[in-house]
């Protein structure tokens, strides 16, 4: 595993994981009643963000809007 | 072009979407040679149809001209939806790319008895953050290794075949 330093060098934002997740239905990824993401695809992203030591921000990519 | 790191995590089969009641009758991928199909720009799918990149020579086109039928007219479009919306509009006979869109249209489309080759989903990194991708690649492995990667599918699908259809690990 890489220093976190290191990691944290290549962040766009300083102690954030920004991942793109597309909302391509349960039970990978979908929107709950609240319009919040969830489903395996978002499980794993906050599981390895906080094995990093970082915040999650997710972002839907731009060629499936 | 190599743009992206890729560390697999999961596989999906990939069932051919068609409009509600088959009305092409595609019930096998041989069905889809001499037909019109849509599919989105820079994906698996074009070299699923063509034998190119991860399917040099193993392209569906080369089963179509094995079988002494004309090729597969696939027709790129630049986002997942225009290439729905081809098939929605009765333009082409199929659709190959995300099965998610089935459910959005469930009046609409249906999934065909033929099925594309299993595809890996991955977590894509981009070239430049080569330190990102080791540091996800290394989590993921931790994941596989401590059974969080299994947990994490045992809570989100709906039973042990579902689990391992999508696991990298079965």
């Amino acid at each position: 595993m890489p220093p976190a330093a290191d990691v944290a060098s290549e962040l766009r934002e300083p102690g954030v994981l920004t991942a793109c997740l597309s909302v391509v239905g349960a039970p990978a990824t979908v929107l709950d009643e609240q319009g919040l993401l969830v489903g395996y695809n978002v499980s794993f992203a906050e599981e390895i963000a906080e094995r990093l030591g970082l915040e999650l921000a997710t972002r839907e990519p731009l060629s499936t809007s | 072009m190599e743009l992206v790191d890729f560390v697999p995590y999961t596989q999906s089969l990939q069932p051919v979407i068609v409009a509600t009641d088959n009305p092409s009758n595609i019930n096998a991928l041989t069905d889809l040679c001499g037909k019109q199909v849509s599919a989105t720009e820079g994906t698996t799918h074009i070299d699923l149809v063509n034998g190119t990149g991860d399917y040099f020579r193993q392209g569906l086109n080369a089963g179509c001209a094995q079988a002494g039928q004309p090729p597969i007219d696939v027709r790129i479009f630049e986002t997942e939806s225009h290439a729905v919306t081809a098939l929605l509009d009765g333009q082409v006979a199929a659709y190959l790319g995300n099965s998610g869109f089935q459910a959005d249209f469930p009046e609409q489309l249906e999934f065909s008895e033929a099925t594309l080759p299993p595809a890996r989903q991955g977590i894509t990194t981009a070239l430049d953050r080569p330190i990102l991708n080791t540091a996800v690649e290394a989590t993921m492995a931790q994941l596989f290794a401590d059974g969080t990667y299994r947990a994490i599918l045992v809570q989100h699908l709906p039973n042990e075949q579902s689990v391992q259809l999508v696991s990298v690990l079965e």
